[in-house]
């Protein structure tokens, strides 16, 4: 799957800034989110090819996101890649138990973030 | 502790798990999401001993390694004490005292937990919890003899896997955990 569109959710303004600049500089159409329930909407609304998701944020936090992504027939498709410093063996698994399809530790590189999107 | 009316009310709560919560059971919502409404129910399962418990998936938060907690004078000794997660002070309650039972042997300990903010709950189980989809054609109508804090507070239970699992009532469970956490 060639992806174009990015949805990038996180509720730190700057981490939010970083993941999208790095989006835009690899040629990726680019939107934003900075809570789970926008994020979700966006989801629904925009229809991204990849979510880039933080997990922890102040409502919803991202497993829980990713899993409302993964259970609604209109946004079920798009898969999900978990951006985090939570680094737990659990926490990779409750991720993927919620759908998420990746999982990138923070800090992370650009060239992960890229290699990861290539990826899918 | 609020976290009952707080997960039925909660707008962030994802829609099959709130119409589980205003439904009972949920099975009607998992059921009704399905194109050929196959009878298999989206859980979550944890086991405490050998008991062996599920939940509407989705009504999780998340799970972690047992935290540190302080003990809280005057409550339950099921009540552990508090935990800091993520900067939340959140009650943890131990599964195997509050059944009285003993943990499973070799298995480590995590913290699963629910709600969000001043709502939220933490239940420690034994090992990591994971996903199974029991189906309607499981459920036993046999009755078990259950602990008192789990009377009432099952909505069913499966044979699956080899095991017996209880649905719980998650919002009754938290009341029945709420009535009786002070001493």
């Amino acid at each position: 799957m060639a992806v174009q569109k990015v949805l990038v959710v996180d509720d730190s303004a700057t981490d939010l800034k970083n993941l999208e600049q790095i989006c835009m500089d690899a040629g990726y159409s680019v939107i934003t989110a900075s809570s789970g329930a926008e994020a979700i909407e966006k989801a629904k609304n925009e229809r991204p090819d990849v979510v880039l998701l933080d997990i922890i944020m102040r409502d919803m936090n991202g497993f829980q996101v990713c899993r409302a992504i993964a259970t609604d027939a209109t946004t079920q498709h798009i898969p999900v890649v978990l951006v985090s410093s939570k680094s737990e063996k659990t926490d990779r698994v409750w991720g993927e138990q919620q759908g998420a399809k990746a999982y990138i530790t923070k800090p992370y590189t650009s060239a992960q973030i890229i290699h990861q999107l290539e990826r899918l | 502790m609020g976290t009952v009316e707080s997960l039925r009310h909660d707008p962030n709560v994802v829609p099959d798990v709130a119409s589980a919560l205003a439904g009972g059971s949920g099975e009607d919502a998992v059921a009704g999401k399905s194109e050929t409404a196959a009878p298999l129910l989206a859980r979550t399962g944890f086991c405490v001993g050998d008991w062996n418990f599920l939940f509407p998936s989705g009504l999780g938060r998340e799970v972690m390694p047992a935290p540190a907690v302080s003990r809280v004078p005057n409550t339950a000794p099921w009540l552990l004490g508090l935990a800091n997660a993520r900067g939340n002070l959140i009650p943890i309650v131990d599964m195997a005292i509050a059944l009285g039972v003993a943990s499973a042997a070799g298995v480590s300990a995590y913290v699963l937990t629910f709600g969000q903010g001043e709502a939220a709950i933490g239940l420690a189980v034994d090992g990591l919890p994971r996903l199974l989809t029991p189906e309607a054609s499981e459920q036993t109508g046999e009755s078990l003899p259950l602990p008192p804090l789990l009377e009432g507070n099952t909505l069913a239970a499966y044979h699956h896997g080899g095991r017996t699992w209880l649905d719980l009532d998650l919002p009754r469970f938290f009341e029945t955990l709420a009535r009786g956490i002070a001493r």
